[in-house]
């Protein structure tokens, strides 16, 4: 029965976890997956385009360099002749020829004396025009810083000396020599070659893109495609945690580790309905059987109660037929006390005090008993009414006052406030201050009684305390049920019924209030009683 | 006494035997530079034109650009040699360098002579004169820029010869390439078309590539004969080209070298008489020269090249 409560609560302890789960998770794995895989995908076709693009500008930008470094080197070629008449005019010619290029702007011939032998085209920026014949390692054209909007670039300009090739001159094999006549310059305007470099860049960047796109589209539908037994799978598990034991159709194409998941899901759903199935059984025969204990229970209680009832009603009726001839009892002896003293026969005095001692006893005993009843059958009435409490208190301590004086205990009475009137059942206060002044006094010997008493926040507060014997934990749990005493031995050395701390408690519950208790074995006890004052003079039964 | 005679008349005959037996060969060193291909063919033709006289006893040395002169020397040392024949630039170079007292002769050179005896890879004018009046004779005058120190020679020799060939040489003196080339500038204004002709030294204060593009243009639209000794500018516009055959150059060397050996007073600068000639026929039929079959025959380069 046991393991079937723990197995119940843990299938009940399943839910929540799951709902939990689905708060934090709340991206599905195929959005997970595309997620990561679009943006990894757009993050390499971008790079792609950037590095294409890279690549790209510094070929077209090499092209362009190369271009103009052809262009620069033909021009000096054909400027030879220019520099050797000293005029620009025989060049200006190929001065033309070299400015339709698109992206050559300018052109000049400068003569080994760096004077500006030709000038055509214009450019913002200057031309170079100081050059000497030392910036030349060779007879190559070289590109000359300049700004980013202009490349210039520069050739020098020799004329060859004995470079008559023939082959019928071999004998002919005197060095080339070369005389430097200048150099030319060429200006590139370079935003061609930006804005083809930013063409290029943009339209990679638009296929970049565009694969970016068809990339998550073909990804989408291929997750849907791949994961869609998976999801499947979920929708079916989403169901079963409805408590509705559902197995899933297994999918012949879906992936190896789908299949496997669905199959032992499978496998498990059929195990748990069996055993939910077992366990909805055992929770039948535990509700039937638990009825069935609930009626008897139910039925033993009633018939406890009825007991009770008739117990007390028993009690009650006894004690009322008791105490009737028990008060004869002691009219008679009092009568014949009152006889054998007019007889002046004192030898008999202590054997008929003896027999009204033990009448008084036995009528406390059966007033008790009867009080104890009433309380039980729910009879016992309160009547409340203005009581001046240091009076009471007074008569009480009067009543007790030989008991205290027997044990050679000492008395001591704290009664800050309780000078005026408490709206309260005189009767069962008194009750009330008598046991436990009665109590103290019988447990305690030579010892010191505290009574104090006071009226705090409409609440009337009494105190008894004592030096006596004390009480331990135990049986400080079971002193307030009916017949329990401290010692309840045979050989017990206090006398009483053991119903006057059960009535007590129930008088202080009665009254609206409560009573505790704190002691210690050997120091002494102290009983504390609470009681509300009543609001109105109007009485009320125990009904419990 | 027929006895005496018979002795006397022995005697005289061997002694006149003995004057017109030749003399050992002179031990000639010729340097030529290491080559190979097309370029050793031509050396081995000129070694073999100078070692075809028997006066010469050839031996030669091939060196490197690098060559040591010393080693050089050594060599020749060992040799025994009494005369040095340079062949090309580069030997004539080093053999300038050669700290011996051996007669040197340069053949084969195109630049200045500075003093050593030389037969020149320039043809000499008046067989190229000749060829020329053959097939042109309405020109009546040559002219050409030069510079007296590398081919002044030349200039002079032209001048001299051209009489014989009812021609007038009208040299352009230059000092340097910039006035060469105003004084092509000159030349060509002054040429005249069908009697006048431009002559291109093999070398010039100006080199021959920077003005040849604008020369040719300009000769072309004055249709004016342009002559020159290397026939690459023939096959690019120019009329006719006059260059060395190489064999016979090699027999010219010797034969002039052994002159210098034996002390005969001869010109310290000769051109190559023994020429080959190119003719650009596109050229020819522009300026109105129309040759016939048997003339064109005589040529040994013929541009355009025929199929």
């Amino acid at each position: 029965m046991e393991i079937l409560k723990t197995e119940l609560k843990q299938s009940t302890a399943i839910a929540p976890d799951q709902r939990k789960l689905k708060k934090t998770k709340s991206r599905s794995f195929q959005a997970e997956l595309f997620a990561r895989f679009s943006i990894a995908g757009f993050a390499l076709a971008i790079i792609a385009a950037f590095a294409y693009s890279y690549m790209a500008s510094t070929m077209i930008s090499r092209f362009y360099e190369r271009e103009g470094i052809q262009a620069t080197e033909n021009f000096a070629q054909l400027s030879a002749l220019a520099l050797l008449y000293d005029s620009g005019e025989n060049a200006k010619e190929a001065a033309l020829a070299t400015l339709n290029f698109p992206s050559i702007k300018h052109v000049a011939i400068i003569s080994a004396e760096n004077t500006i032998l030709l000038d055509e085209g214009e450019t913002n920026e200057k031309i170079l025009s100081s050059l000497d014949k030392s910036k030349w390692l060779d007879s190559s054209a070289r590109l000359f810083p300049s700004s980013k909007a202009t490349w210039q670039i520069a050739a020098p300009v020799y004329t060859v000396f004995n470079d008559d090739s023939d082959p019928d001159l071999t004998l002919d094999d005197e060095e080339i020599e070369e005389t430097y006549l200048g150099y030319v310059v060429i200006q590139v305007d370079t935003s061609e070659v930006r804005s083809f470099q930013l063409d290029i860049f943009l339209r990679n960047l638009v296929v970049g893109l565009g694969y970016g796109f068809a990339f998550a589209i073909i990804l989408s539908l291929t997750l849907r495609r791949l994961l869609k037994p998976m999801n499947e799978l979920t929708s079916v598990m989403e169901e079963t945690t409805d408590g509705a034991y559902k197995s899933t159709d297994i999918d012949p194409e879906a992936s190896l580790e789908v299949i496997k998941i669905a199959d032992v899901y499978n496998q498990m759903i059929s195990k748990l309905a069996e055993r939910d199935q077992k366990l909805r059984g055992q929770k039948d025969l535990l509700e039937t059987e638990v009825a069935l204990r609930t009626s008897e229970l139910v039925q033993a209680r009633d018939t406890a109660l009825e007991a009770n009832r008739h117990k007390s009603e028993f009690l009650a009726n006894i004690t009322h037929e008791l105490r009737t001839p028990l008060q004869s009892i002691l009219g008679y002896t009092e009568v014949v006390k009152e006889v054998l003293e007019d007889e002046g026969i004192f030898n008999c005095e202590k054997d008929v005090d003896k027999i009204t001692h033990n009448a008084d006893h036995l009528l406390s005993l059966i007033n008790s008993i009867l009080d104890i009843s009433k309380i039980e059958a729910g009879r016992m009435e309160v009547s409340s009414q203005n009581v001046n409490i240091k009076s009471l208190l007074d008569r009480a301590v009067d009543t007790v006052a030989p008991l205290i004086e027997k044990n050679n205990n000492e008395l001591k009475i704290i009664t800050n406030d309780a000078n005026s009137a408490f709206l309260v059942d005189e009767k069962k206060l008194f009750q009330i201050l008598l046991n436990l002044l009665s109590n103290a006094a019988k447990f305690t010997h030579e010892g010191t009684i505290t009574l104090s008493a006071a009226i705090k926040n409409q609440n009337l507060l009494i105190e008894v305390s004592d030096t006596g014997i004390g009480i331990d934990q135990e049986q400080q749990e079971i002193i307030f049920e009916p017949f329990r005493q401290i010692d309840g031995s045979e050989t017990r050395q206090f006398l009483g019924t053991g119903l006057g701390l059960s009535i007590t408690m129930h008088f202080t519950q009665l009254l609206g209030g409560e009573m505790k208790l704190s002691s210690e074995v050997g120091k002494g006890s102290c009983f504390s009683v609470s009681i509300p004052k009543k609001t109105d003079l109007s009485d009320s039964t125990d009904n419990h | 006494m027929a006895f005496l005679c018979l002795l006397i008349s022995t005697l005289l005959s061997q002694s006149v035997i003995a004057a017109n037996a030749p003399s050992s060969p002179i031990k000639t060193t010729v340097i030529l530079p290491i080559a190979t291909g097309a370029a050793k063919m031509i050396y081995d033709e000129v070694i073999s034109g100078i070692a075809s006289h028997p006066e010469l006893e050839v031996s030669t040395i091939a060196i490197s650009s690098t060559e040591n002169v010393a080693a050089v020397e050594e060599r020749i040392k060992a040799n025994e040699s009494e005369l040095i024949i340079a062949v090309g630039n580069r030997s004539y170079k080093l053999a300038k360098a050669l700290t011996t007292d051996i007669l040197i002769i340069a053949g084969g050179i195109s630049g200045k002579p500075n003093g050593i005896p030389t037969v020149s890879l320039t043809g000499d004018p008046a067989p190229a004169f000749k060829e020329l009046k053959r097939i042109a004779p309405h020109i009546k005058n040559i002219r050409l820029v030069y510079n007296d120190e590398i081919n002044g020679w030349w200039y002079t020799r032209a001048q001299k010869v051209a009489a014989d060939y009812d021609l007038k040489v009208i040299g352009y003196l230059a000092t340097d390439i910039k006035e060469g080339v105003k004084l092509y500038e000159q030349l060509l204004d002054d040429a005249t078309p069908k009697t006048s002709a431009v002559w291109i030294p093999l070398r010039s204060v100006v080199p021959s590539k920077t003005i040849l593009p604008l020369l040719l243009e300009k000769a072309w639209s004055k249709k004016l004969a342009v002559i020159s000794n290397n026939p690459s500018h023939t096959k690019l516009g120019g009329f006719i080209a006059v260059y060395p055959e190489h064999k016979k150059m090699g027999d010219q060397l010797a034969q002039f070298a052994t002159q210098h050996f034996n002390g005969e007073d001869i010109d310290r600068i000769i051109g190559t008489e023994n020429l080959n000639f190119a003719i650009n026929l596109r050229t020819s039929s522009h300026i109105g020269i129309r040759l016939s079959a048997k003339e064109r025959a005589s040529f040994d380069k013929i541009f355009p090249t025929q199929r």
